[in-house]
Order: C-alpha cells, then sequence, then structure tokens
C-alpha cells in the first residue's frame, strides 16, 4: 500500500475511533440526566402516593368507617412505591458517567425524608389497627463495610421471603446532610453500623443472621 | 481508575483493530507473476530436526511431493544431535523413497539457529528456505512463494500457517488463533510491517541471509530475530496466503507454556534489540505504528487480563459473600428490563467495548472466510476468546519476569 494510502488508513481509523467514543459519551451524558429525571419522577410519584394516603386517612377518621381495613392496602402500596425508588435511585448511582455528588446528595435526602415519612404512617397503623406488618429500620454505614453490606443482603432475601408482611426502611448513618436520619439516630441511639429496629421495640446491634431474625420476627407474631 | 483504564484499553484497541480493518477493505489482492519452468530459481529446503522421529517422515513426504522442478530443488536434513531415532527415520524414508534430492547430515547439537547456519554454508542456490521438522507442506506451496521474489524489496517470504492436528481440546483454541494470525500476517504485508519469517515455512534470499551474517546463533527467537532483521535493513517480508502449510501445535499445558515463554520472551528481547525501529519516521508505518503497538500490545493485554481478573474476583467475592448469609434466593436468575439496562449501564464504557467485541468477531469471520476454513468447534472458541486471552496474559507476565531477572533463555 501506498505511503499516503497508509497515512489515510491510520488518520482516519483514528477519526472514527474518537467519534465512537464521543457517541458512547454522548449517549452517556443523554442517559445521565434521564435517570435523574427518572429518580425525581419515581419520587414525585411516591409522593402524591404518600399525601394522598395522608388525605384518605383523615377522610376515613372524619367520617367514620372501616379505616384499618381500607388503609392497609394502601400501605403496602406506598412500601412498593419506595422499593422501587430505592432501585431507582441504585441504578442512579450505578450507571452515572460521573456520579453528580449534588444530584446524589439531593436525591438520597428526599428519599430519607419520604421513608421516614413512609414509616411513621405504617407505625401510626400498626399502633391504631394491630396491623402485624414487621417494620425494620435498617441503619447502615454507606462506606461499603462488610458487616452492612452483609445485612443488606439478609434484609434483601426477608424481603423476598416475607413479601406483603414486611416493611424495611434504610438509613445511611454516614449521610451528613439529613436532618431526619439525625433526628432518627438520636432517638433510637444509633453510633455504629449495622442496627436494626424492629417494629419501634427491639434494638439489634450488629449483623444479625436471617436464622435470628427469622426468629425474632416470629416472636413478633408475625404471619407467613 | 479502573474505568480509566478501560477507557484506555478500549481507545487503544478500538483504533488498532479500526486500522487493520480499513487495510484489509484498502488493500489489493494478491500479486501472481507469471513463470515458466526456465525462470524457476534454485531453491535449498533447510529441515532442522531435533528429536522428530514421529514427524519427520510426513514432513519429508510433503517436500518430496512439492510441484517444484526437481533439480532446482535441494533438500537438507539436518539432525541436530537428536536423541531418538530422527536420522533413522529419515533415512528410512530417503531409500524407500529414492529421492535425488534430498540429503540428511548428522551432527552435534548445537540448537536450530547454529544448525540453519550449517545448512545456509552448505547450500548454492538463489533461494534458502527453513521448514520444521513437525511440519507439512501443500503441494504449491513453494511454486506459490518463489515469484514474489521478482520484487527486489523482497528479503523473505513465508507461508500460512494451519494447525495440523485438532485431535486435543488445547489444539482446537490454538487453531482459532492460527487462523487468525494468518490473517494478521496479510494484513501487516498489504502495509509492509511484517516482521516475522516463520520457522514453518520461510524463504530467504540466500545470498542476503550470507549477506546479513546468517541466524543469530544466540536467539531463542531466531525466526522473529530474522523478520526484524530484514525490516532493519529495509527489505519487505510478505506471506504467500494461498501457501498453506500445517504444523504440530503443543496439546500439553506445560509444553505450550514452555512455548509461549519462548516466543514472548523472544518478543521482548528482538523488539528491544531493534529498538531503533521504534518511533522512527524512516521505517514509516512499521517504526511509526506497527511497532510501537507491538510494544504496547502486551502492555493492553496485562492491562485487560488485571481488570477482567479485578472484575472476576470481586464479583466472585460478593457472590460467597452473598451466598455465605442470605443463600435462598442467589440462584434465581431474573433477567433485567430494557430500562434497567439502559440506565444501570455505563454507555461511554460499553458503547466503544460493544464496538469492539463486534469488530472483533467480524474479523474472526473474515479470517476463516479469506483461509476457506470452516467455523467448528464453538465450546473451544467461546474458550479462546474468554480464557484464552487471560492465559496468554499470565504467560506475558512470566516471559517478562523471566526476561527482567535475565533467567537463562532456553528452547526446552
Amino acid at each position: 500500500m501506498e505511503s499516503k494510502y497508509k497515512k489515510y488508513v491510520v488518520v482516519s481509523s483514528l477519526i472514527i475511533t474518537l467519534a465512537i467514543f464521543s457517541a458512547g459519551f454522548l449517549i452517556g451524558k443523554y442517559l445521565d440526566s434521564y435517570r435523574f429525571t427518572d429518580v425525581v419522577d419515581t419520587m414525585r410519584e411516591s409522593e402524591i402516593n404518600t399525601e394522598s394516603y395522608l388525605v384518605e386517612q383523615q377522610f376515613i377518621e372524619k367520617f367514620g368507617g372501616r379505616s384499618c381495613e381500607l388503609l392497609r392496602p394502601r400501605l403496602i402500596e406506598l412500601s412498593r412505591d419506595l422499593s422501587t425508588l430505592g432501585q431507582s435511585l441504585t441504578l442512579y448511582e450505578s450507571g452515572a458517567m460521573l456520579l453528580n455528588e449534588r444530584d446524589y446528595d439531593y436525591l438520597k435526602r428526599r428519599y430519607f425524608v419520604l421513608e421516614a415519612r413512609t414509616y411513621m404512617y405504617e407505625l401510626h397503623a400498626k399502633n391504631t389497627c394491630g396491623d402485624n406488618r414487621t417494620l425494620i429500620l435498617f441503619f447502615y454505614s454507606g462506606q461499603d463495610e462488610i458487616p452492612s453490606i452483609k445485612q443488606g443482603y439478609v434484609l434483601d432475601d426477608m424481603y423476598r421471603e416475607y413479601k406483603n408482611n414486611i416493611s424495611i426502611f434504610s438509613f445511611d448513618i454516614n449521610f451528613q446532610n439529613s436532618t431526619i436520619t439525625d433526628i432518627l439516630e438520636k432517638y433510637y441511639n444509633i453510633s455504629e453500623a449495622p442496627i436494626l429496629v424492629i417494629n419501634d421495640k427491639v434494638i439489634k446491634k450488629g449483623f444479625i443472621d436471617m436464622k435470628e431474625l427469622d426468629m425474632i420476627m416470629r416472636n413478633e407474631n408475625m404471619p407467613r | 481508575m479502573l474505568e480509566f483504564l478501560l477507557w484506555f484499553v478500549s481507545f487503544v484497541s478500538l483504533f488498532v483493530s479500526l486500522v487493520w480493518l480499513s487495510t484489509f477493505y484498502l488493500s489489493k489482492s494478491g500479486i501472481v507473476y507469471g513463470m515458466d519452468t526456465l525462470q524457476y530459481p534454485a531453491v535449498c529446503l533447510c529441515v532442522p530436526a531435533f528429536n522428530e522421529e514421529k514427524t519427520i517422515v510426513k514432513t519429508l513426504n510433503s517436500l518430496f511431493k512439492l510441484d517444484y522442478p526437481k533439480e532446482k530443488l535441494e533438500i537438507l536434513v539436518i539432525d541436530d544431535g537428536s536423541t531418538d531415532n530422527t536420522y533413522g527415520a529419515a533415512k528410512t524414508f530417503l531409500e524407500k523413497s529414492g529421492a535425488g534430492n534430498i540429503v540428511i547430515i548428522q551432527k552435534k547439537n548445537t540448537g536450530k539457529a547454529a544448525t540453519l547456519n550449517t545448512a545456509l554454508r552448505k547450500a548454492n542456490s538463489d533461494l534458502f528456505g527453513c521448514v520444521d521438522a513437525d511440519s507439512t507442506v501443500s503441494e504449491d506451496a513453494l511454486k506459490k512463494i518463489v515469484p514474489h521474489f521478482n520484487d527486489g524489496r523482497v528479503g523473505a517470504v513465508v507461508s500460512t500457517i494451519l494447525v495440523a492436528q485438532e485431535k486435543k481440546f488445547l489444539q482446537k483454541v490454538q487453531r482459532f488463533e492460527y487462523i487468525l494470525s494468518s490473517f494478521f500476517r496479510k494484513l501487516f504485508t498489504s502495509m509492509e510491517s511484517l516482521y516475522v519469517t516463520t520457522g514453518v515455512l520461510s524463504v530467504y534470499r540466500r545470498q542476503l541471509l550470507v549477506d546479513l551474517g546468517g541466524f543469530d546463533e544466540k536467539n531463542i527467537t531466531e525466526d522473529l530475530e530474522m523478520g526484524m532483521r530484514l525490516n532493519y535493513y529495509k527489505y519487505k517480508v510478505v506471506v504467500e496466503m494461498g501457501s498453506k502449510t500445517h504444523t504440530e501445535v503443543p496439546f500439553t499445558i506445560k509444553a505450550f507454556w514452555r512455548q509461549r515463554i519462548r516466543w514472548l520472551r523472544g518478543h521482548v528481547y528482538n523488539t528491544l534489540k531493534y529498538r531503533k525501529m521504534l518511533f522512527n519516521k524512516e521505517y514509516g508505518f512499521m517504526g511509526m505504528f506497527q511497532l510501537p503497538f507491538h510494544l504496547l500490545s502486551p502492555v493492553l493485554m496485562i492491562l485487560s487480563a488485571t481488570i477482567i481478573s479485578y472484575g472476576f474476583i470481586d464479583r466472585t467475592y460478593w457472590f460467597l459473600l452473598k451466598f455465605s448469609v442470605a443463600p435462598k434466593y442467589i440462584f434465581e436468575i431474573s433477567l433485567p428490563t430494557l430500562r434497567e439496562l439502559l440506565l444501570g449501564t455505563k454507555f461511554p464504557i460499553v458503547f466503544p467495548s460493544f464496538i469492539l467485541i463486534f469488530l472483533g468477531l467480524f474479523m474472526y469471520d473474515r479470517a476463516h472466510k479469506y483461509l476457506q476454513e470452516k467455523w467448528t468447534f464453538p465450546f473451544a472458541f467461546i474458550v479462546f476468546l474468554t480464557i484464552y486471552p487471560l492465559v496468554i496474559s499470565y504467560i506475558w507476565i512470566a516471559a517478562m519476569t523471566e526476561e527482567y531477572f535475565e533467567i537463562k533463555r532456553g528452547w526446552r
């Protein structure tokens, strides 16, 4: 091949390579903003559902009716919303090209607020209706510490096992910008991770394995 | 850090792949020169043999059947101090075949390069060739090679090498490598940057070899060294795709490891020996592209292997950790939805890598078609694409370590 063609081959290949990488970069950038919008949309949906639940609760209390029977399925829906939101946040974190810390902090903060609010409603329903759903507050370390990760695995399995009879609310104790997390930590006297607070009564420090957790939940009269 | 490395590896790999793909589409088909019997140059083919009693007869038989004027062809079999019956097997073949142009010589063991030099001193032909004693050549192999010497800039012509036996799994895996290597030699030829004269069947201008001082007897990859030396003195090395040869390849891990360590150490040693060509504009594409990437390729391979190994170890660790505490649903695989796939994927890394994989598969397909080879052994192909590069990378690390600590180089 002539020398000028050799140069042409190298230069054109370099241009095509740069074009492919630029295309990947642009698609990544577009998906980053789409990811953010996706989480915010899911969050808004969840917020509307939570507010709607509050209004429904007030309505039923004011005009009478079998409030517990009516509200129980709504609480399960709220719990599912939170689970979906958690998954969206995970996708946002794993897929982001360059994780925008500010956006991520903002989304996490809103998520924790939503979790705390749903927890309060669920706790209220449990106390007033004698609901036998198990509520677990999971305080974890967001700095990839093994005991917290292991506890997360166990709780994932627990959630799949008990489906509609369990609600898990997770809070990162190392997250600085959430006042609601700070309040919960102070209230339950949390200083390390992982810690589980079960039904607002039982506080378990350190890693709790599947068997022990299962036993605690049985003692809490949780039906399967 | 890991993402940056991935970007770097995929960028360079994609760039190099595109260069060779463009070369494939822009290069002309092989040049064929008309030639009648009178014009055939005299050729001396040397068969250096050390402990090749099992394969030498096959090799000689294929050389005996070469479609080339007998009066123009001399075959020198040199038994390099074999401890088995190589000499006897060759002698028996000679007696049975009655081939008048085959000469068998027995000498003390001095190594392959020295053996080739012995033959070179005895030869008096226009062209001098080297044929490995564990290989066979096709009938028209030589006839297709010699016309290339009509080009005065051609110093050596090499054949296409394919795997002779594909009985064992490791041989089946190596088959894909040999097909791809032969295809790439064609592309290197198009860019005038082929730098290896393989031992299986390479033919040189005899006088040129003499003028260059013969083969480097201290070199463990004398074929690679000679290819680089020819390029260093601005002679071309070309491959003739129509000239097909088949060679025995190792089928045990131990033999494979030893062979590759020798090859790769030779690769490092000879690249450093001819480092003057690196980034030297005088050598054009060879100096500015081929050799720098030739030098970078082990780095890329080791980096890729490190990234893949890290990913594998990391995933295995988390899998085992999960298995130890929450094993119940661990084997329940749920396929991600399109949304999850799109949102959870790092596109700037995955997109170029995806194109790179596609290009790689396309090149394998082209290589098969070009060499008229059938797609066989799908499992071996998967291993060739996944585990084999890792193994080669580890051999690279071992070879570089041995070379760095100057551990004695050797053939066996």
